[in-house]
């Protein structure tokens, strides 16, 4: 399977991850490693969202257009 | 910070621009790398950061916390479709050679002009603040780094920057109409002013977060512990966004990042390749996490500095003021100009692309002006002047600050408008143009009433009851509220419901009610998959209209390279009919990528508007045309089928490509063989005739002779053949036709005419021979019957019997002789004579013999130099025969003449014998070659058979002139040489 079909998929979950009810999971007003909580976990997902389209994008290079 | 120097260091970041543009449109195309080209093109991409985010992010994230992070967050999750349907996007508009994002919703609804109109008009009118927006960032931003008491603090940059930014667009934008051609300069400087403000930003968010304050811990721990800023760090409590607003916000971010007027034109239309897709997916939103590393910390910052959220908007230039770092300043006022710049010359310029194909050029060809592509650029030009001049007014409205910022997010939700038409109409067939104008109309109303509204409301422009009480006092149309929906709070309430209509409308619409054919052409080319049939036949235009037609609408250079490319190395002659198809098509794309599709489709089919009336008059004058056409092809069909002969035809090659059904039964062919038509020869002729057709055929002349004609059994015949060739209008060799004749029964008749003649002759000489021989054999026979009577016992009688016996019998030998003579197969024993040797004797002869009679005999012309190759012997009996008959017609003449003459006549020598005797008729004229023909009591009747028999085993002939009671001339034709060298020799 191309890592480029995954993508839809990814997208339908990380946007379940951005919206209610899950963003209330990290949604406190604590620190967590110094920096507040919420903005910890939309960094986190922002960074995985780009290393996996850099994954995708290196892959669909190898399998071609 | 003086006035002057910065004013110097804005004018020199400007020429900057210009320079770096110059220098990448100049030499860009050869000097950019794939790697570097994909490079510009993410970071031109990242356009979508403006000076509202550069100054906006920060004063957002300090009124509302996190909530400006679902602007960049939206973009990193769509971009996880960017290689599905973005590419897809990208594909379908660089084959249809779309420019604008109006120019994509027009095309794929069946190129329709009124939908672009309202597209443009919609998106033009909800970008003007936004541009505003970008030139008060410059002006508000410009007058805290002078301060107060400059002597330029009156001095508004805005105007300055309007207009130059507007000549930038004009030079590297609108350089000409087609803006499917790479903008390398543009977006070169697009890319470079992306790197500025990336630098600036991090700059300033490391001084800040480490040079101000020890961090991004320190900074938030001292936020968290704020009684009243600690609610920034959460959402769902005000004044954070509530989680509808959020995912609202993330929905129309996903949107607006591809149909944006700006970023359409970069990410979509200026796409160098569509593999950059991928790269861009993952770059554009990494570009996107590093500018907002440092918003929260340097709001807070701002925050924990100036206690207040009031100036929130400009934090980002007055830390750095404040805290005296002047050159951090510059760098971030320089990044904020670079932002809103960026901005400003892509959008006007995608802006006034969308003015002058959706708007102003369909009233240009309704009024059939001709010079379209120089008014269109003319209107792209000043589109661009215009859309930056109203940016500038509505930026110095005294009103209208409020609804400045919120335009930002308004804007968003209005191109938003547009997704369900252009994203659906990327995957779902069915949707149609009704659907896609009910969809967005309404879109647009709902938006306008339920969010431009309550702005005005708030700005002061409408009364509060709208809002509070709904329009007339209807409390269900509220505009924040409407049929009574209040949960949500104001934005996500109108987003909702101008979607939600949107969508509803365009489904349901386009369920309902049917595509015309150009709408499922469209439909099917953005679609893909299985192509639908084409409803109706397109027009196809002669190279010579297509030329004429791109000489109307674009430059002449470029229409002959256009043309060229066209024609893909093709000669027009060598078009066939789909080729012309498709260049219609292409050209139709290469028109589209300069006025658009509605109008390009407009041009071309314009040229074919003919009336019914005409159009029935051409069908009619075409049908009859047919039917004469069929008939007398089938006149000439019934023709060739019933002749006898067989007649085929050949390519040019020589291959059969047809043959008659009399060809087929001759040959025992099929109707066509697909062989070579030598195939009709024997062996032998194939050799022997075969390279003179070929040449003949190459040549283009006919051809014709006997040949042996060969069945397929293998049977030959005697035949003939004729080869004529079948020409084009142009005089090329198109193949050949050839006719065959069968000369089998014509041969047999000849044969049997020449074997009847020869039974004839024959006969008549076996009578001619008992003929002559029965009057001796009777003298004989009387002389006999005496002999044997008792009457003659005396010596004398019997022996004068024995004389008459005998006289018989020598007459008898001598006819034997003369017929031996004549019957014998002779050969000729040639040698060099001069003729007049062997004729002098004998008119000396002849003249002896004449004075006798009373004929007086001459001759003239007796030259020794008349030499022939002839055997003496044989033709001195030939003359001496025609002389004795000349001296018999004249001997009862009282003045008998025979003239004997010697002369040449070309290659050969004539002897001429006349005489003014008894003539002969034309009846026997015939015959006195015939053996024992006579015209005389005396005489065998062979002299003449002989003398023709020697003449033509000579090779001459014989001329008789004659006529009865008046004399004959008799010519005498020898062929001086008997062969071509003696010829030569002699």
């Amino acid at each position: 399977m191309r890592a480029r079909d995954l993508l839809p998929a990814c997208f339908l979950l990380f946007t379940a991850l951005l919206v209610w009810p899950l963003l209330t999971i990290p949604n406190r007003a604590v620190l967590v490693a110094g920096v507040p909580a919420l903005v910890l976990y939309l960094f986190a997902i922002w960074v995985v969202i780009v290393a996996g389209l850099a994954w995708a994008a290196r892959r669909g290079g190898e399998d071609g257009p | 910070m003086r006035s002057t120097p910065l004013v110097a260091v804005l004018l020199a970041y400007l020429v900057f621009l210009f320079l770096v543009a110059a220098v990448a449109e100049r030499f860009g195309r050869r000097l950019l790398a794939p790697r570097l080209r994909t490079l510009t093109y993410v970071l031109a991409i990242s356009v979508y950061c403006t000076a509202w985010t550069f100054y906006g992010s920060v004063g957002l994230a300090a009124n509302r916390g996190l909530e400006f992070l679902t602007i960049y967050l939206g973009p990193a999750l769509i971009a996880l479709m960017w290689p599905t349907v973005l590419r897809k996007l990208v594909r379908v508009a660089k084959e249809q050679r779309i420019t604008t994002i109006s120019d994509f919703i027009a095309s794929r609804y069946g190129k329709s002009a009124s939908l672009g109109t309202l597209v443009a008009a919609l998106v033009v009118c909800g970008m003007i603040p936004y541009i505003a927006l970008q030139l008060k960032a410059v002006s508000v931003t410009f007058q805290m780094m002078i301060r107060e008491h400059s002597v330029l603090s009156g001095f508004d940059p805005a105007l300055l920057v309007a207009g130059t930014l507007a000549l930038f667009g004009i030079l590297f934008g609108a350089r000409n109409l087609d803006f499917t051609r790479q903008q390398t300069g543009l977006m070169t400087a697009v890319a470079v002013e992306s790197i500025v403000k990336l630098i600036a930003f991090l700059l300033v968010g490391a001084f800040v977060t480490w040079g101000l304050f020890d961090g991004f811990t320190a900074l938030f721990s001292r936020i968290v512990e704020h009684r009243e800023w600690s609610t920034l760090i959460t959402l769902g409590d005000a004044p954070a966004a509530s989680y509808d607003r959020w995912a609202a916000m993330l929905l129309i971010s996903m949107v607006a990042v591809m149909l944006l007027p700006r970023q359409f034109h970069v990410l979509v239309v200026q796409n160098p390749d569509e593999r950059d897709v991928h790269t861009a997916a993952w770059a554009f939103p990494l570009y996107l996490l590093a500018i907002n590393v440092f918003v929260l910390p340097i709001a807070f910052a701002g925050l924990l500095t100036f206690g207040s959220q009031t100036a929130a908007d400009s934090f980002i230039l007055a830390l750095p003021l404040h805290a005296g770092a002047e050159l951090v300043a510059v760098i971030v006022f320089l990044g904020g100009f670079s932002a809103a710049t960026a901005m400003i010359v892509v959008d006007s310029l995608a802006l006034s692309k969308m003015i002058s194909n959706d708007i102003v050029l369909p009233v240009i060809l309704r009024r059939r002006h001709l010079e379209v592509y120089w008014l269109g650029l003319a209107s792209t030009r000043l589109g661009i002047l215009v859309v930056v001049t109203l940016g500038y007014l509505w930026a110095h409205l005294e009103r209208g600050q409020f609804l400045l910022v919120e335009m930002g997010l308004l804007s968003f939700i209005a191109v938003t408008q547009c997704a369900p038409a252009v994203l659906l109409g990327l995957y779902w067939r069915r949707g149609n143009r009704k659907g896609a104008l009910s969809g967005i109309s309404l879109g647009f109303a709902l938006w306008f009433y339920t969010l431009i509204v309550p702005a005005l409301v708030k700005e002061g422009v409408l009364p509060v009851s709208v809002v509070d009480q709904g329009p007339f006092g209807l409390g269900w149309l509220r505009p924040t509220a409407l049929l009574g929906l209040d949960g949500l709070d104001p934005l996500s309430h109108g987003v909702f419901w101008s979607l939600f209509v949107n969508l509803g409308a365009y489904l349901l619409v386009s369920l309902t009610t049917t595509q015309d054919a150009d709408e499922r052409g469209q439909a099917a080319a953005f679609v893909g998959g299985a192509a639908v049939e084409p409803a109706r036949t397109p027009a196809i235009l002669s190279v010579p209209e297509m030329e004429r037609l791109l000489h109307l609408y674009v430059p002449a250079r470029e229409a002959d390279a256009i043309l060229h490319e066209l024609l893909g190395g093709k000669a027009p002659r060598e078009l066939s009919l789909p080729d012309l198809l498709d260049m219609r098509i292409r050209l139709e794309r290469v028109l589209a990528a300069s006025l658009g599709a509605a109008a390009a489709r407009y041009i071309i089919e314009d040229r074919f508007t003919i009336s019914k009336q005409e159009a029935g008059q051409l069908v009619e004058s075409f049908q009859a045309m047919q039917r004469s056409l069929r008939q007398s092809e089938q006149l000439l069909a019934s023709v060739v089928e019933s002749v006898d002969d067989c007649i085929f035809t050949t390519d040019v090659e020589g291959r059969l490509i047809t043959i008659n059904r009399a060809g087929q039964r001759l040959l025992g062919l099929g109707p066509s063989a697909g062989q070579s038509y030598l195939v009709v020869l024997d062996e032998t002729d194939r050799r022997r005739v075969g390279p003179a057709i070929q040449r003949a055929v190459a040549e283009g002349r006919p051809w014709r002779g006997n040949v042996t004609g060969l069945t397929r059994s293998l049977q030959q015949f005697p035949a003939h053949l004729g080869i004529a060739c079948v020409f084009d209008a142009q005089r090329r060799v198109l193949g050949t036709v050839g006719v065959l004749r069968d000369l089998t029964e014509q041969v047999a008749t000849e044969q049997r005419l020449i074997q009847r003649e020869k039974l004839a002759s024959l006969g008549e000489m076996a009578a001619g021979v008992a003929h002559e021989i029965r009057n001796p054999l009777g003298g004989i026979k009387m002389a006999t019957r005496l002999l044997s009577s008792a009457e003659f016992s005396s010596g004398r009688i019997p022996q004068e019997m024995a004389q008459s016996v005998l006289s018989g019998i020598a007459e008898i030998e001598t006819i034997i002789a003369d017929l031996l003579d004549y019957a014998r197969e002779t050969r000729l024993d040639r040698q060099d004579y001069p003729l007049s040797l062997i004729l002098t004797p004998l008119v000396t002869a002849a003249a002896a013999e004449g004075q006798s009679r009373g004929v007086q005999v001459a001759a003239t012309g007796l030259s020794d130099e008349i030499i022939a190759s002839v055997d003496g012997p044989r033709l001195r009996q030939v003359f001496t025969n025609v002389m004795k008959n000349a001296l018999e017609a004249t001997e009862r003449h009282p003045q008998g003449r025979v003239a004997v003459r010697l002369y040449e006549r070309q290659a050969t020598a004539v002897v001429e014998v006349a005489d003014n005797g008894v003539g002969i008729g034309p009846e026997q004229r015939d015959k006195i070659f015939l053996p024992f023909f006579t015209t005389k009591p005396t005489g065998t009747g062979l002299g003449m058979a002989i003398v023709k028999k020697i003449m033509d085993l000579h090779g001459g002939e014989i001329e008789i002139d004659s006529r009865p009671g008046q004399g004959t001339t008799i010519r005498l034709i020898i062929p001086r040489a008997a062969l071509p060298t003696a010829a030569k020799a002699g």
